[in-house]
């Protein structure tokens, strides 16, 4: 299976590439007013404004080190409300390579990449989960599809 | 037998009293001699006294005019006209004899009686005699009347002559006494002055024998006192010739040592003058030396300057270098991108082949190349970026050390022109400084002249220092004799005062 290893904020993580709709690079962000720490802005992605998400500031409350290997890789998610499509900011994207257990990246939280090396696969769902009713509030949220 | 020369100055003092009264008694006999033969009535006196009685008694007198009446009686008895008139001729040069000598009395200083007798009683009957002689005799005998001219010269002619014969006899008379008078006073004088010359001569010779004692005394004692001061005088000129002897043999010691230091001089000059010519070899070389410097120098400001040109070159190359590497960083920068991009393009590649599946595969392998190409764009572009980075720094060091070193030749060239011109300087004051050793050269040489000619005069001086020391000898010979003559002196004087 396919998957990209990124970086953010010193640690490594997989994302699946089945996932990711795709990678672009870094661009300018108009903020939102009112938003939690970790909601970097929105951007105009095929005619519509799609919210990006800082993993540094959400998953360690450092904020993403700028370099011009800074991606923006576009993921739905799906939410009881439908598919939600978010852009994360990461840091770089490191690897794409296969990634040795199937059944692992999809039901466990880590995957193996090899000669005993591990790494957590990033929960999208869980992401969301935890910070959306305090991450967005009124207006920001309205605007999102 | 003594010479006069030989006697005492007291002898020769009498001596000459003795002469000089002799003189003088043989000068008044023979005054009193002359004066006894030509006084009054003296012999000489008688003798020019009678001779003038011989002229008196033998010439008819002019101014009594017993001729004129003679004359006239002839002239009045003379039957021949041409007698007559000779003899009224006669009459007229007579009376014109008469007149002169009346003339000349009239002149006389006589005592008052005799010119009353002479110049009137005597001369108015004479010219009344004239008078009837012109007027009435003349006529007479011109007219030839004989008879008439006796009348006249009988009648008035004898009456004036008879008148004027009495005034002539009381002027003898008058004339005569006062001679007698005058030869009576005569006498009494000249016997008067016999007796005052005798007298006076008296008195001069006493006096004079009185007079000549007084300054043989005087004089003696004068000269025994010159004598004593005279003898300390020469005492005293004896010594002070021995001390200019002493003085002058010191001083012939003192020119030796003044000349053997004018010859130490003159080595010592001699000397200084081998330096200075030294001195004058190692400044014109020393000179010489400079100009060579000075001219390096030309050549290596020429050298600096060439060298602060390049530096300024190399500066403007590695402006342009700097410049290169931004431009090469803009490139590195765009390929760095294009890497990015493409990086991103076999991401997104790879993406979509895992979700084409099966069909895919093949793709996901090209995806991979292109991201394997892209990584090592990325490494080589970052290669190139820290290469770039470091040629910059490089290049800007570069630029500051060059900026400094040519700050340094600049520095550099501003030293040069400062050194040539010291050793410009340097060249002049040797220059100087040779004219001036050629100065003190010049000096020398003269200084040494003028101690050869110290060294003559000294010799010169100490020449004379010989013949002064000899002369002095000889003038303490002289005081010494003059000493013993002196003492001689006194000797004489004191044996003839004692």
């Amino acid at each position: 299976m396919l998957a990209l290893v990124i970086q953010v904020a010193e640690e490594r993580f997989v994302v699946p590439a089945a996932r990711v709709a795709e990678v672009l690079p870094r661009v300018q962000l108009a903020p939102v007013p009112r938003a939690a720490a970790w909601h970097a802005g929105l951007f105009s992605y095929r005619g519509s404004a799609l919210p990006v998400m800082d993993l540094s500031r959400r998953l360690r409350d450092e904020r993403c080190t700028t370099r011009l290997g800074n991606r923006v890789l576009v993921v739905d998610v799906p939410r009881p409300s439908g598919v939600e499509r978010w852009g994360l900011l990461v840091e770089q994207v490191l690897q794409v390579r296969d990634v040795e257990d199937a059944e692992a990246l999809g039901q466990g939280r880590v995957v193996g990449l090899g000669e005993g090396e591990l790494l957590q696969v990033l929960d999208l769902e869980a992401l969301l989960d935890a910070g959306e009713a305090r991450a967005l509030d009124g207006a920001a949220r309205a605007e999102v599809p | 037998m003594r010479r006069f020369s030989d006697l005492s100055i007291t002898h020769k003092l009498g001596c000459l009293v003795f002469v000089f009264v002799i003189g003088f008694v043989a000068f008044g006999a023979l005054s009193y001699r002359t004066l006894e033969h030509v006084e009054v009535t003296g012999p000489l006196y008688v003798d020019i006294i009678r001779h003038k009685d011989v002229v008196a008694d033998v010439l008819p007198p002019p101014e009594f005019i017993i001729e004129s009446y003679l004359v006239a009686l002839s002239a009045a008895l003379e039957p021949d006209a041409a007698s007559a008139q000779q003899l009224l001729g006669r009459l007229r040069a007579l009376r014109k004899e008469f007149e002169v000598r009346h003339e000349h009395w009239a002149t006389e200083p006589l005592n008052s009686a005799l010119a009353r007798a002479l110049l009137t009683r005597s001369y108015d009957p004479a010219m009344r005699f004239y008078d009837v002689v012109e007027r009435q005799l003349e006529p007479a005998i011109t007219a030839r009347d004989g008879e008439a001219a006796i009348k006249i010269a009988q009648g008035p002619l004898r009456f004036h002559y008879d008148e004027h014969r009495r005034a002539v006899d009381e002027v003898v008379k008058l004339a005569s006494k006062q001679v007698t008078a005058d030869e009576r006073d005569a006498i009494d004088e000249i016997a008067f002055v016999k007796k005052e010359l005798l007298w006076m001569a008296i008195g001069i010779i006493g006096l004079s024998i009185a007079i000549a004692y007084a300054i043989a005394r005087s004089l003696i004692a004068r000269l025994q006192s010159s004598s004593v001061a005279l003898m300390s005088t020469a005492t005293q000129i004896s010594a002070t010739g021995r001390e200019q002897q002493a003085t002058v043999s010191n001083y012939s010691a003192s020119a030796a040592e003044i000349a053997a230091a004018v010859k130490e001089i003159s080595a010592t000059s001699q000397e200084l003058r081998t330096t200075l010519d030294g001195i004058a070899a190692a400044a014109s070389r020393s000179a010489s030396t400079a100009e060579q410097g000075r001219e390096q120098l030309v050549e290596m400001d020429t050298t600096m300057s060439k060298l602060a040109g390049s530096t300024d070159t190399i500066s403007s190359k590695l402006a342009v270098i700097r410049e290169k590497a931004s431009d090469i960083n803009t490139v590195v920068t765009t390929i760095t991108k294009v890497a990015d991009q493409t990086n991103l393009l076999s991401v997104n590649a790879a993406i979509e082949a895992e979700k084409a599946g099966e069909y895919g595969l093949g793709f996901l392998v090209v995806a991979r190349e292109i991201r394997r190409l892209a990584d090592q764009s990325a490494v080589a572009t970052l290669d190139i970026e820290q290469m770039v980075r470091q040629m910059q720094s490089a290049v800007s060091s570069g630029v500051m050390e060059m900026d400094k070193f040519a700050e340094e030749v600049r520095r550099g060239v501003a030293t040069v022109a400062d050194v040539g011109a010291q050793l410009g300087q340097l060249i002049e004051d040797v220059q100087g400084l040779s004219g001036r050793i050629e100065t003190v050269h010049e000096g020398m040489q003269s200084q040494a002249i003028g101690a050869s000619q110290i060294n003559e005069a000294m010799g010169q001086l100490t020449e004379g220092v010989r013949q002064t020391a000899a002369s002095l000898k000889e003038f303490s010979g002289a005081t010494d004799s003059l000493r013993d003559v002196v003492a001689g002196l006194r000797r004489e004087l004191s044996e003839r005062t004692a």
